[in-house]
């Protein structure tokens, strides 16, 4: 076992990544845009992505900001090149811009992807928790970072659900040009209402984490790697409100997904330890208040 | 004159949560499963149980956070098998006698609570396989995330079902507590509100719980109120009577002479709803 300050959070970097953000379809392939779908390209955009996020972090006192910079910058491009979820979400890139020829594949990619996507937010909840229990940060800044995660997590599940609905509908128009455009455009107005929201959770509760890890690191080898955080290294006024940006947008999220959500059965007393011990105390707090 | 208006189903808080009687528990998904669609939440139970699981979820966490792992530490534990079962009874056991300290106890309430902790955490220590060997954060870690999925998959079933906003009015949660000498004011504002939206929308509606104690053995009080509860295995019977009924506000009308308690709730009524 590594020692503490030695060992990396994760296996990959907790950065802001376009991949769980859903997809317009294009109809109108453009030179350009092949362009784009290069995976160098892409790595080239997400890191400079991440780098405006970067800016955006509130001042650090720790650390110099060229030097985090530059040491970010190879850490996320190395981290960006071995990373298989990533290259399936440039190739979904191209499937979109030539919707049309690839409607099998692409929903089959899709699939599988989104699926990769809410594994990876699992361990993204993981990740916050072990931060937590390292940490004499306040309870309310795990569970705001959870439940966006979570709001996340019920984005993706409705997404699915509205893709393989699509899928069978676009494969049954793929010769009615008229039809596909319409379905098509569908799909872009649902996505539209979305797109902007679920990019801006990711990208705040990444700058959350960011903020917590980078302010607690002494120098820049130190961010990303599973250490002892103080809040007294953290302005907690710009701490709580980051966290109240987040769980505002959350809230925003979740009235947007609600109406989506079908009804889930109610789990069984049996289902598991925790839910056992959740459900335990709610009984008890409940007879205390009479 | 209107007959067989009738909306449908206000669920209390016990109806979608997990329930240790099995019987109940099945009860509760059975009538779920046929009458989802006709199901209503009202704003007041569902703000009252997603607090009730957000409150539980953080008094475990909390607990974890700052007693159990400080404790732990300060033993000299680094990693944690599943060999390791008596510091942490050797912590709620000096939890509970701390408890048992207090001059002043209302209830025994946060001994139980200590009680479900420490069953979970003994669960989750004994589930580690023979030689696993898990640093303390990564151990707590994976327990709260997994609390964290446990608390979602909890309020799921509450974020499914249609939610009707209802504030009602402080006179009718009254009416009610006097009409039935209710001990929770929760309760009470629960069984307003689906009483004020039968009345709006001129239409039965069942209010369907397992709370025996403070609502069912009642039920007759709020029948006399114009309210219908109903354990989840009777409300489909009740719907179906319901049908053949005149519509609330017909059956107010013809009611004749309102008893006391009729009464109450009626004047309650009055200042949004036009009765007669």
């Amino acid at each position: 076992m590594q020692s503490l300050g030695s060992e990396k959070i994760s296996d990959r970097l907790n950065v802001a990544r376009s991949c769980v953000t859903p997809e317009r379809y294009d109809l109108v392939v453009k030179g350009i845009e092949k362009d784009f779908q290069d995976f160098k390209a892409a790595i080239a955009e997400t890191v400079e992505h991440n780098l405006q996020l970067l800016d955006e972090l509130p001042p650090l006192k720790n650390l110099s900001s060229n030097e985090l910079k530059e040491h970010f910058r190879r850490l996320l491009e190395d981290d960006l090149k071995k990373d298989p979820l990533f290259e399936t979400s440039v190739e979904i890139k191209k499937y979109v811009s030539d919707i049309s020829k690839y409607v099998v594949d692409y929903f089959r990619k899709v699939f599988d992807h989104n699926k990769g996507c809410k594994e990876r937010l699992d361990s993204d909840i993981f990740d916050m928790c072990r931060m937590f229990f390292n940490s004499d940060l306040p309870l309310s800044c795990l569970t705001t970072i959870e439940n966006a995660i979570l709001a996340q997590k019920d984005f993706l599940d409705i997404y699915d659900r509205l893709l393989h609905k699509e899928r069978s509908q676009l494969l049954f128009s793929r010769d009615n040009r008229k039809k596909f455009e319409r379905l098509c455009s569908n799909h872009n107005k649902w996505v539209e209402q979305y797109e902007k929201k679920i990019n801006d959770i990711e990208r705040l509760r990444v700058k959350i984490f960011w903020y917590i890890d980078f302010s607690n690191s002494n120098t820049v080898e130190n961010i990303s790697k599973v250490k002892s955080i103080k809040s007294s290294s953290l302005d907690m006024k710009v701490l709580q409100d980051l966290t109240n940006s987040l769980q505002k947008l959350t809230n925003e999220v979740e009235l947007l997904i609600e109406p989506n959500i079908e009804f889930t059965p109610i789990i069984s007393y049996e289902d598991n330890n925790g839910t056992r011990a959740i459900r335990k105390i709610i009984e008890l707090l409940s007879i205390a208040e009479g | 004159m209107s007959f067989g208006k009738v909306e449908g189903f206000f669920l209390d808080t016990c109806i979608l949560l997990p329930h240790p009687l099995e019987a109940i528990m099945k009860a509760c998904s059975d009538f779920i499963k046929e009458t989802a669609s006709q199901c209503i939440l009202s704003s007041s139970v569902k703000k009252e149980a997603l607090d009730l699981i957000d409150r539980a979820h953080c008094t475990i966490l909390l607990n974890f956070h700052s007693r159990l792992k400080p404790f732990l530490v300060a033993k000299g534990m680094k990693e944690i098998t599943n060999r390791e079962g008596q510091v942490f009874a050797d912590f709620f056991a000096e939890q509970k006698a701390q408890f048992r300290r207090l001059p002043y106890k209302k209830s025994n309430i946060q001994y139980e609570i200590l009680g479900a902790m420490e069953s979970y955490i003994a669960s989750q220590v004994h589930s580690l396989e023979s030689g696993q060997k898990l640093p303390v954060d990564v151990f707590f870690a994976l327990v709260a995330a997994e609390l964290a999925v446990k608390k979602h998959d909890l309020e799921a079933p509450f974020k499914g079902i249609k939610c009707e906003e209802i504030q009602p009015s402080n006179s009718l949660s009254s009416a009610i507590v006097v009409g039935s000498l209710l001990k929770n004011p929760d309760d009470a504002v629960h069984l307003a509100s689906a009483l004020e939206y039968q009345f709006n929308h001129n239409r039965w509606v069942i209010f369907v719980t397992t709370d025996q104690h403070e609502i069912l053995d009642k039920a007759l009080e709020f029948k006399e109120m114009f309210l219908q509860c109903s354990r989840p295995d009777w409300a489909l019977d009740y719907y179906r009577e319901l049908t053949k009924k005149e519509a609330p506000l017909d059956h107010v009308k013809n009611i004749g002479t309102p008893t006391i308690r009729q009464q109450r709730v009626l004047d309650a009524l009055s200042p949004k709803i036009h009765i007669g």
